[in-house]
C-alpha cells in the first residue's frame, strides 16, 4: 500500500496556534506521526536573566495567552517558597477566584473551538457567549480581560470590591444557566457523539506511562489533578477532580465541560467564604540563594515552575514545564490509526496550547 | 433539539453583538487603558523607567523629557504604583490603533539644584532619592550653580548649559519656559506649536524614529 506524507499544521483552519504534524497516511489511515515543534519559540526562559525577578511576572504571564494569570501564580509561589513567604489570607482567596475564572474562560473557548472542529459553528458562538460574561468580570474586576497582572510576589496588586463579589455571584448565577441550557447538545447531540465517541482512544495505562496530564490525563480514569495538593485557599474547601473512564475525545470534552461547573462552585465557595486582610506582604531585597518549584493546576494540566536565585536580583534559570508538552506523546499514540478526517478533532481534544510548549 | 430553538430563536431576535464603532460599550471602572502623565509633577527620578517590565519609557533627567513608547507598553500599571510624586496615571481608554510606530515624548523643566536657603528646608521622604541625584547632575556639570532661584534664571540655564545635550531641544524648552514661567508642562500637542517657531526641532521631537527606539532598548536591556 503507498504511503503518502500530508503535512497537518502550521497554518491550518481548525488550528489555533502553530502545531505541525507530519501525518504518514496509507489510503485514509494515519499510521505514524511525526510532531515538529519550534515555530513560534521565543526565549522567555532566558530573559530572567536580564529582567529582574519581579518584572519576569509580567513576562512568565505572556507565556500563554489564555491561561496568564495561572503562569504568574505558579511563578510566585516558587518565589515565595524561596523567600519564606506566605501570601495574607484575603490574596489567597482572590488569586483562586481569578484563577478559576481563567480556568472556566479556557475551557468555554476550548469548548467553542472544538465544536467548531466537528463543524457544529453554532454551538461555537453559543460558548463564546457565554464566555464574554467572564471576561467582563476579568476587565471590570482586574483592569484587563485577558493578562490581567494582579499576582505579585507575597500577594495580590488589586482587591475585589464588596460590589463587585455580589456583581460576580450574579454573573455566576447567569454563567451556570446559560451554560446548562449546552449541556444536553455538547452531551448527548448525536452529531456530537457520532464525531467523537471513540476517537483517538488513550488506555488508562498509556496515559500514565506517557506522562500526559490534566483533563487528557482524568479522561483516561485517573484522579489526578494538581489542584488535589491544596495550595492557596484550596486548603479550605474538599476538593474531588472530575474523572471520566472512557479515554476517547468524548471523555475529555465531558471532563471540561464539567470542570467549568466545578470551577462555577469553587468561585462561588472562595466568594461566600473570603476573609477580610491586607492585599500582600512586603518583600524586601534579593531571594536566598537556593532553588525552589511549585506546580498549579492549569487549564490544560499540571504546570511545572522551577526557578534558581544565586542571590542577585535575577534568576540565573527559570525552568518551565506546560501541561501541552507533557500531552503531545500521548496526542502521537491516539493519532495512530485514526482516519484523516478525525485528526483535529482528536488534535483539539488535548487542547493544544503551542505558545506555553515553546515559550 | 436546544441548538435547533436557540438558531431559529436568534434569527428574530436583536443580535448579541454590536456595531462596534457606531455603538460603544460603557467602560468598566479601574480599566487598564492608557498610560499618561502629568509633566509639571515629574521629579524625572526614574523609577518608572527602572521598574517597567517592557522598558518603554524613558527619562532624561537633564533634558527634562519623558518619553514613552506606546506600542511597547503593557499597560501593568507598575509604574503608576511606584511613582514618588503619583503624576502618572492609567485611563481608562484605550489607546487608539496607530498607523506607524512613533515616541511621545513630554517636556517638562528639569529640576536644578536650590540654592543653599532652600535645599536645608525639610524635604518629604519620597522626594529625598531624586534630590540626590540631582544633587549629583550638580557635581557633574557645575554651570549652574547660581544664587538666585527665579525660575526664568532656570530655563536660562538649560538654554546654556546643554553643551552635550540637544541643541535643538534646548530651543524648544526655552521660549516655553521665557512666556509662563511656572507652567512647565507641555504636551506633545503644545509642543508641535513650538515646532512651527523652531523648525529644526521638528524632526528631533514628534518624527517617528524606530532605529533610536531600537537602539534605546539594546542600550538598556545590555
Amino acid at each position: 500500500m503507498s504511503r503518502t506524507i500530508i503535512p497537518f499544521g502550521p497554518q491550518h483552519p481548525v488550528l489555533p496556534e502553530p502545531l505541525h504534524l507530519k501525518l504518514v497516511v496509507e489510503d485514509e489511515i494515519v499510521s505514524e506521526v511525526i510532531p515538529n515543534l519550534g515555530y513560534v519559540h521565543r526565549g522567555l526562559e532566558m530573559l530572567s536573566r536580564v529582567r529582574d525577578m519581579h518584572q519576569m511576572i509580567y513576562v512568565v504571564e505572556r507565556v500563554c495567552g489564555i491561561c496568564s494569570c495561572l503562569h504568574a501564580l505558579a511563578y510566585c509561589h516558587a518565589l515565595e517558597k524561596l523567600y519564606g513567604l506566605e501570601a495574607p489570607p484575603r490574596a489567597r482567596y482572590l488569586r483562586i477566584i481569578w484563577g478559576e475564572l481563567h480556568r472556566m474562560h479556557s475551557h468555554l473557548l476550548w469548548l467553542g473551538l472544538y465544536a467548531e472542529s466537528f463543524g457544529f459553528e453554532s454551538l461555537f458562538l453559543a460558548f463564546w457567549k457565554v464566555r464574554e460574561r467572564i471576561m467582563d468580570i476579568m476587565e471590570a474586576t482586574a483592569g484587563n480581560r485577558v493578562v490581567i497582572s494582579t499576582n505579585i510576589i507575597g500577594g495580590v496588586r488589586r482587591d475585589i470590591s464588596p460590589e463587585n463579589l455580589r456583581w460576580i455571584m450574579n454573573e455566576m448565577d447567569l454563567v451556570e444557566k446559560e451554560f446548562r441550557q449546552l449541556m444536553s447538545t455538547m452531551l448527548k447531540d448525536y452529531t456530537v457523539e457520532s464525531r467523537t465517541r471513540g476517537k483517538g482512544y488513550l488506555s488508562k495505562e498509556d496515559a500514565y506511562a506517557l506522562g500526559a496530564c490534566g483533563p487528557t490525563l482524568r479522561g483516561s480514569g485517573w484522579a489526578i489533578d494538581s489542584r488535589m495538593l491544596e495550595y492557596d485557599a484550596l486548603k479550605d474547601f474538599s476538593f474531588e477532580p472530575v474523572v471520566e473512564h472512557d479515554g476517547d475525545s468524548y471523555a475529555r470534552g465531558v471532563v471540561r465541560f464539567k470542570e467549568v461547573l466545578q470551577s462555577i462552585g469553587i468561585v462561588r465557595e472562595c466568594i461566600s467564604k473570603i476573609p477580610d486582610s491586607e492585599l500582600s506582604v512586603p518583600v524586601k531585597g534579593n531571594p536566598p540563594a537556593g532553588e525552589a518549584w511549585s506546580n498549579v493546576e492549569q487549564p490544560r494540566g499540571e504546570l511545572l515552575y522551577y526557578v534558581k536565585s544565586d542571590g542577585t536580583k535575577n534568576l540565573p534559570r527559570v525552568r518551565i514545564r506546560t501541561p501541552t508538552f507533557a500531552n503531545i506523546p500521548p496526542l502521537l499514540v491516539m493519532l495512530k490509526g485514526c482516519e484523516l478526517a478525525d485528526v483535529p478533532v482528536i488534535t483539539l481534544s488535548i487542547d493544544p496550547c503551542i505558545s506555553c510548549t515553546e515559550r | 433539539m436546544y441548538m435547533t430553538k436557540n438558531v431559529l430563536r436568534n434569527l428574530f431576535k436583536k443580535s448579541a453583538t454590536r456595531l462596534y464603532p457606531l455603538e460603544k460599550r460603557e467602560i468598566f471602572e479601574n480599566v487598564r487603558g492608557a498610560l499618561d502623565i502629568e509633566i509639571d509633577k515629574c521629579i524625572f527620578c526614574r523609577a518608572c523607567q527602572l521598574r517597567c517590565p517592557s522598558q518603554c519609557i524613558t527619562v532624561d533627567n537633564k533634558a527634562g523629557t519623558w518619553t514613552l513608547d506606546p506600542m511597547a507598553c503593557v499597560v501593568c500599571g507598575v509604574c503608576v504604583a511606584v511613582c514618588p510624586k503619583k503624576c502618572l496615571h492609567i485611563g481608562k481608554q484605550y489607546r487608539a490603533p496607530l498607523l506607524e510606530r512613533g515616541l511621545i515624548t513630554h517636556q517638562g523643566t528639569p529640576r536644578v539644584p536650590k540654592p543653599k536657603a532652600a535645599a536645608t528646608a525639610p524635604v518629604v521622604p519620597a522626594e529625598q532619592n531624586a534630590e540626590a541625584e540631582v544633587q549629583k547632575a550638580a557635581v557633574a556639570t557645575p554651570a549652574p550653580v547660581n544664587t538666585e532661584a527665579a525660575t526664568p534664571e532656570i530655563s536660562e540655564t538649560v538654554a546654556e548649559k546643554p553643551v552635550e545635550a540637544d541643541i535643538s531641544q534646548a530651543a524648544a524648552a526655552a521660549p516655553e519656559a521665557v512666556e509662563k514661567p511656572e507652567a512647565t508642562g507641555t504636551e506633545i500637542e503644545t509642543n508641535a506649536e513650538q515646532i512651527l517657531e523652531t523648525p529644526q526641532a521638528e524632526s528631533e521631537k514628534t518624527e517617528v524614529k524606530p532605529d533610536d527606539a531600537e537602539q534605546k532598548k539594546e542600550d538598556l536591556s545590555a
